[in-house]
């Protein structure tokens, strides 16, 4: 394993979606790909790709749930880590999730721990684990095939928005430029359209809130510094340096 | 003429359903059997074979079935009382079975009753004019089906519009009373085609073909999506997948595949990327959030460009909370988030709707 790994993301356990997973994080439209360490008991289910995405990608056979396991992954280091559902704990998959996820949390709290969980109603016991984002299965695919239900074709909006691609748009969090400061939000929209950027501004988060398309009140809001922008963009947005 | 024999037809699987959970078909065609025979044999015991000599209340069997049910409803009184040995015994066992008969009778008609009062959602409200013709279909009953129906029920749009649901286990007459009145029940199999023409799959506007049972391969959702697409009109069809399994034969059917792995991997990826992101897919996701949704372009907006549109925005869309995201061509399917390269110098033409973030 490379000594020297930093800012890396840390996938624990592996399943069907670890392709997927692989696939967009060295996507082409990423300038820094992160490089990824897997964790699991069963290395021979990780494909063996000679695929530009799989490059970077380094494998660890163990228990993602072992402490001494975890830091041969340079956890310590990392940026982020996903914990999979390991399917062949069944019902247990999600108490198994928590025990990884408390195990990350333990050697390195600063590390962006996502976890992917399959039962919503198991939610409640993440609550004291400090997990960054919880993916839940049931609730995303719900609310996706409701919402197609109430506007044909609205599913492949959703999944072009989620796909990273350079064709692709995706949703970004970028923090407020300086110039942008003062403005309100719809003040930042006209500055967005006038200045014809490659970016959509669709709302911003403030206070720990998100206001996407914010009403006549919430779009008042004057931006301000640790505020940060919900835009729309085929990459990640940067800023000239303006006053 | 349609619309009133559907009607029709569900309104006899919901009175149907009542009956087989209440077994009262049953119980009445007892109590009927105990009145016709208790007649007859004290009809025979106490007037045929005394030649005449008992009680007037057993002169006929009109009359002999007049004290039989004296003796199911108020038990035995003077008048009725048989004066032979044999009907005296008749008439104890007809009595043993008077109790036991009406006790379930009455029982079942409280059941139904309570049912009644419980289901208020049902029962109590008027139902309104439900359009036939525009309904959403759901094939397969499972804890995804019922989230799904409960946050469509929420939404403003679709609180007249008719659900059925296609499903084959009868568990959810059971769980119909948290449901809205206007969810019905199509018992049958859904990749069976009887049971989508019973619920008039050929006017629907949507399919939701959910499946959570044992199908590694996706077999039986890729049966329902063909059958489905052979039967529904211009109904579409929206398969969810719980793996990728058969995809690309799928698609081939429906017309929206959700694919939970797929689906959840690229959130997976994007979470790990950027910080915060799901709380705002969250929020665009949920059906009464600011999500993603269809603007139909007024007539006189037609032939402006996509960056005109967006340069006009503040009187165009004046009063209106909308920021418009791309575009969408429903002839060939394809939208145009952000467009760029050429594509947002498109003339805007009836078959294009703007792809919007709501309020």
């Amino acid at each position: 394993m490379d000594s020297c790994l930093n800012s890396h993301i840390v996938i624990c356990n592996w399943n069907d979606k670890g392709d997927t997973i692989i696939k967009e994080l060295h996507s082409n439209v990423h300038r820094n790909k992160k490089p990824i360490v897997i964790i699991t008991r069963d290395p021979q289910s990780v494909p063996s790709s000679t695929e530009e995405e799989y490059q970077k990608v380094f494998i660890i056979s163990g228990d993602p749930s072992d402490e001494k396991i975890l830091r041969r992954a340079s956890l310590d280091t990392a940026d982020s880590a996903i914990v999979l559902s390991d399917f062949e704990r069944g019902e247990y998959a999600d108490a198994y999730s928590i025990i990884i996820a408390l195990a990350i949390e333990t050697i390195n709290s600063d590390v962006h721990t996502v976890v992917e969980l399959q039962k919503s109603r198991n939610k409640i016991h993440f609550k004291n684990s400090h997990v960054d984002e919880i993916i839940c299965v049931e609730e995303i695919t719900e609310k996706l095939v409701a919402q197609s239900a109430i506007s044909h074709g609205i599913s492949s909006i959703y999944l072009h928005l989620l796909s990273a691609t350079l064709d692709t748009n995706e949703i970004y969090i970028i923090p407020v430029p300086r110039h942008f400061c003062g403005l309100s939000f719809r003040g930042a929209m006209k500055r967005v359209l006038s200045d014809k950027a490659e970016f959509i501004l669709i709302g911003y988060m403030s206070g720990g809130q998100i206001y996407i398309n914010p009403a006549k009140d919430e779009s008042g809001h004057e931006l301000k510094e640790g505020d940060r922008l919900i835009t729309i963009a085929y990459s990640c947005p940067e800023f000239e340096k303006k006053g | 003429m349609r619309d009133l024999i559907l009607k029709l037809r569900l309104r006899f699987w919901r009175f149907y359903s009542i009956f087989q959970v209440n077994r009262i078909m049953a119980i009445v065609a007892v109590l009927l059997a105990a009145i016709l025979f208790g007649s007859l044999y004290l009809y025979f015991t106490e007037w045929v074979i005394t030649g005449g000599k008992s009680r007037d209340s057993f002169c006929s069997l009109r009359e002999s079935v007049w004290s039989i049910f004296v003796y199911f409803f108020s038990g035995l009184e003077d008048d009725y009382e048989p004066a032979t040995l044999p009907g005296k015994i008749g008439a104890i066992l007809i009595m043993i079975i008077s109790v036991g008969t009406i006790g379930l009778f009455t029982g079942n008609i409280a059941a139904i009753l309570f049912e009644k009062s419980k289901n208020k959602n049902i029962m109590k409200k008027k139902p309104p004019k439900i359009a036939f013709n525009k309904h959403i279909i759901f094939m397969g009953w499972s804890d995804t089906t019922r989230n799904i129906l409960l946050m469509l029920n929420s939404c403003k749009g679709l609180k007249k519009r008719l659900f059925l649901i296609v499903e084959e286990k009868d568990d959810i007459i059971l769980e119909r009373e948290d449901l809205p009145y206007h969810i019905y029940h199509v018992p049958g199999d859904f990749t069976k085609e009887d049971a989508l023409l019973k619920a008039d799959i050929r006017n629907c506007s949507k399919c939701i073909i959910i499946y959570s049972g044992q199908d590694e391969y996706n077999d039986r959702l890729l049966l329902a999506s063909y059958t489905a697409r052979m039967l529904s009109g211009n109904g579409r069809i929206t398969v969810l997948l719980h793996n990728n399994h058969n995809t690309g034969i799928i698609e081939k059917y429906a017309d929206e595949i959700v694919s939970n792995d797929s689906l959840i991997a690229k959130l997976l990826s994007q979470s790990a990327i950027t910080a915060g992101i799901n709380p705002v897919w969250g929020r665009l996701l949920d059906p009464e959030g600011p999500g993603i949704g269809f603007y139909e372009i007024p007539q006189n907006l037609w032939k402006y460009t996509y960056r005109d549109l967006l340069a006009r925005m503040e009187t165009i869309f004046a009063g209106k909370r909308i920021i418009p995201i791309g575009y969408f061509d429903t002839r060939s399917n394809r939208s145009m988030i952000n467009p760029r390269g050429g594509l947002e110098s498109a003339e805007m033409e009836n078959f294009h709707r703007l792809i919007i973030i709501k309020g």
